[in-house]
């Protein structure tokens, strides 16, 4: 970033850029670090959501087995992510790894918290009803309980998206990818000449991101949640 | 909305309800269940043969284990030890899930599906067996008829979107859906309001009497239990059977003091209701007095006396003295014990 830094200094005339002249200069490398941005949090949601309501699928008839898993989590949510990202420096070198790892850990806790609340949830009633139908336990599991659980999954999916979110952006002090890079680099040079713009570029970037993502989670809720249950 | 007849529509329909499963016998052999930690049993060896096509009510006090014990009929409850025999196949090892699609099941809380339409909830049983979709479908149209419900009107809707009364209805269709031999009813009326329940009530036992599924119907309202049952098992603490006979014998000769106390005061008052116009020998030619059809009860008559009539007219087959209404109830007593 440091380079970015000298070639603006080449450039541009004495006066700094405003932020939106900032932008049109360097809109191709700002696209970039919104895509790898994007591309980060899809992964580790992706990654996030199928271990976390496994987890879940896995612990929620047992409380014992559900208090371990979330107070486990708990306890992994508490690390300063700072402390965890450069922990991982060690076994994972810099770069995605360390940061998508780092991510996924911090992920779990909604989503496994919801699942088992979720898959808890529903009526005993309905549960016995589907057995006394003559469903086998895992066709209980497929077509009610799992249906009738996905709408608290799906928040708690959303709230970890938001944390991954602002997490992610310290993932560029260990190299990883996005829009992290410019909030960092801004903060480090600070009273430099477009470091201002950087640290802007940064912070409203993952922030609009971000809303742009929950916005999305509210649509994909309501598409996902059957229409039974909106009535 | 729903008129008060609305399951008895089938009987308007005459054959054209596919229903050809009549009931099968179910015979329950020392049947236990145990909790793991507990030192007592919570149903001790019951023993109880239910005749197939009648309606049986498990009726005694809460926590007699009535429910445990019906629940493990289609071994939502798994028994401990014994035999469930249904049609005479010993069923207590068959995979559940084959022997729960021939078995309705309803209970109080009704345990619709709520993500489901209402006829994709009545088309659970028959999806499951595999039906085709043209049949299913047919099938679905055919008992929401039968329960009372345009399936036009509420097919297509949400059980969110039906009141309690109306819910029931659905979950007794679903219950026959795949036209099981027996049906397994858990205080099915037990949530709904006075007025719905009583209609409900009526309802039901109209259905029943057309379609002669077995029926085990646990209840703790005797007045149900009179109303319902071509028995009743009167059950005491670890589902003892106190009494096991029609509600003529239970009101007219109770077997034990917790069978007494159950049935409680005015035992002749309530047997009134149980007794038809029909079974009673009437003096012949008409009187002065109101006109009741052959198939009201001694109830009504008794109604007709306290307001001031002094005989009652059957039909045009004879009248009806107070002096026949008391020796009708005791020749009742009489033969019940």
């Amino acid at each position: 970033m440091a380079l970015v830094n000298r070639l603006e200094d080449i450039i541009v005339p004495l006066t700094p850029p405003n932020l939106f002249q900032f932008i049109n200069i360097q809109h191709e490398k700002i696209i970039a670090a919104v895509i790898s941005q994007i591309e980060l949090v899809m992964l580790v949601m992706g990654i996030v959501s199928l271990t976390a309501i496994i987890t879940g699928l896995v612990v929620w008839k047992s409380s014992t087995a559900s208090e371990i898993v979330t107070g486990f989590w708990s306890i992994i949510f508490t690390i300063p992510s700072l402390a965890m990202f450069i922990f991982f420096i060690g076994p994972f070198g810099l770069g995605w790894l360390p940061a998508v790892i780092a991510l996924v850990l911090y992920g779990q806790l909604p989503v496994v918290r919801n699942t088992i609340v979720g898959l808890r949830s529903v009526e005993p009633a309905v549960m016995e009803s589907a057995a006394a139908m003559g469903m086998k336990p895992f066709t209980v599991l497929r077509k009610i309980q799992f249906p009738l659980a996905w709408p608290v999954i799906v928040v708690g999916i959303r709230v970890s998206a938001m944390l991954i979110f602002g997490i992610s952006a310290i993932a560029a002090y260990v190299g990883g990818p996005g829009l992290g890079d410019y909030l960092f680099s801004g903060l480090a040079n600070l009273g430099s000449f477009n470091s201002m713009n950087q640290t802007l570029v940064g912070a409203f970037g993952i922030t609009i991101l971000a809303l742009i993502f929950d916005g999305l989670f509210v649509i994909v809720r309501r598409v996902t949640t059957p229409r039974g249950l909106r009535v | 909305m729903v008129s008060s007849s609305s399951f008895v529509a089938l009987q308007l329909q005459g054959g054209s309800v596919s229903n050809t499963t009549q009931g099968q016998e179910i015979r329950l052999e020392k049947l236990t269940k145990r909790y793991p930690n507990t030192t007592k049993d919570a149903v001790s060896e019951f023993n109880l043969t239910i005749p197939a096509g009648e309606c049986v009510v498990f009726v005694g006090p809460s926590g007699c284990g009535k429910t445990t014990t019906m629940k493990m009929i289609n071994r939502i409850i798994e028994p401990t030890s014994g035999r469930i025999v249904i049609g005479g196949e010993d069923v207590t090892k068959s995979p559940a899930h084959e022997l729960r699609r021939n078995i309705g099941y309803v209970i109080q809380q009704i345990g619709l599906f709520p993500h489901m339409s209402i006829a994709d909830n009545v088309a659970t049983v028959p999806q499951l067996l595999g039906w085709e979709k043209n049949k299913t479908r047919a099938r679905v149209n055919e008992l929401l008829d039968l329960v009372g419900l345009d399936p036009s009107e509420y097919g297509s809707r949400y059980p969110k979107q039906l009141s309690g009364g109306q819910q029931q209805r659905v979950g007794v269709a679903r219950a026959l859906a795949a036209d099981p031999a027996v049906l397994l009813m858990d205080e099915p009326f037990g949530a709904t309001d006075p007025i719905t329940r009583v209609r409900l009530q009526k309802e039901f036992r109209a259905l029943q009497r057309e379609l002669k599924k077995t029926v085990v119907f646990v209840t703790h309202d005797f007045e149900e239990a009179l109303l319902l049952g071509d028995r009743i098992a009167v059950l005491s603490d670890q589902s003892q059977v106190e009494q096991y006979g029609t509600p003529l014998e239970i009101l007219s000769a109770p077997a034990t003091k917790k069978v007494e106390s159950f049935v409680g005061e005015a035992a002749s008052v309530r047997m009134l209701g149980l007794v038809s116009l029909s079974s009673v020998t009437l003096a012949p030619g008409t009187g002065d007095g109101p006109t009741l059809q052959e198939g009201a009860t001694l109830r009504e008559a008794m109604e007709g006396f306290i307001t001031g009539a002094k005989v009652i007219n059957v039909g045009t087959r004879g009248h009806l003295t107070f002096e026949a209404l008391q020796s009708a109830i005791s020749s009742t007593r009489k033969g019940a014990q």
